[in-house]
């Protein structure tokens, strides 16, 4: 019983995961990459995985940065520090590509 | 103990908070070339400068996320976007870029009340 209300309050990392990468899967799929369109996934996708946050109807304020590029092998170095509530605060970074797409998606959760 | 405050008494303030990006990311990428090796400790260290100045600005109940990334400019196409959901009134972000030929970093500093 308490595991149960535990889990509902808690930012579960892997249940996270499992969210983004559908929304991005929904949204870009097998498509190749096309400049004009890129600009439109990344809203489209940073809604979609909102939405599908706000629906967990957990106590958490969340940040979703999304970044989608060709995936040309190009590097990408990211680092990050924070000041928060280090046993309920969590982070949780998706990597998603195919053969042209990149995607990387950030999502913080701040407990409230 | 509940205080009954019910807004920040010292806001985020977005003007303050830029200058310290701008600084920040200047000193330490104005002379920097892109090493694949290196760029993992650059962006620790930025970040990490980034928060601890911000927290000196004791920003009242504010949780403070800094995030630092780095890409290496190879004429790929790049689109970065942000959605969050949270406190439009007290919550707050403050995003700096910086540019050279190889490089393009970028510094977001996001702001969070905590009732």
């Amino acid at each position: 019983m308490d595991d149960f209300a535990e889990e509902e309050t808690e930012f579960v990392v892997e249940e996270v995961t499992t969210l983004v990468k559908e929304c991005v899967e929904k949204i870009v799929g097998r498509e190749t990459f096309q400049r004009q369109k890129c600009e439109l996934y990344v809203h489209r996708i940073a809604e979609a995985c909102i939405s599908a946050l706000a629906r967990l109807n957990k106590p958490f304020k969340y940040i979703v940065t999304v970044e989608v590029a060709q995936n040309d092998g190009c590097g990408r170095h990211g680092a990050f520090a924070n000041l928060w509530d280090a046993g309920r605060d969590k982070c949780c970074n998706v990597i998603w590509k195919n053969d042209v797409v990149l995607c990387i998606v950030t999502v913080i959760g701040l407990h409230i | 103990m509940s205080t009954y405050q019910l807004a920040p008494r010292r806001p985020f303030n977005i003007e303050q908070v830029i200058k310290i990006l701008h600084e920040v990311m200047e000193t330490h990428l104005s002379t920097v070339k892109y090493e694949p090796a290196a760029c993992p400790q650059l962006c620790a260290h930025i970040t990490r400068n980034v928060r601890e100045k911000v927290k000196a600005m004791n920003f009242d109940r504010y949780k403070i996320v800094v995030t630092c990334s780095i890409f290496q400019k190879e004429n790929q196409g790049l689109h970065v976007g942000l959605r969050c959901l949270w406190d439009p009134q007290h919550d707050n972000y403050v995003s700096e870029s910086y540019e050279t030929t190889q490089f393009i970093a970028l510094t977001c500093v996001y702001g969070i009340y905590h009732d």
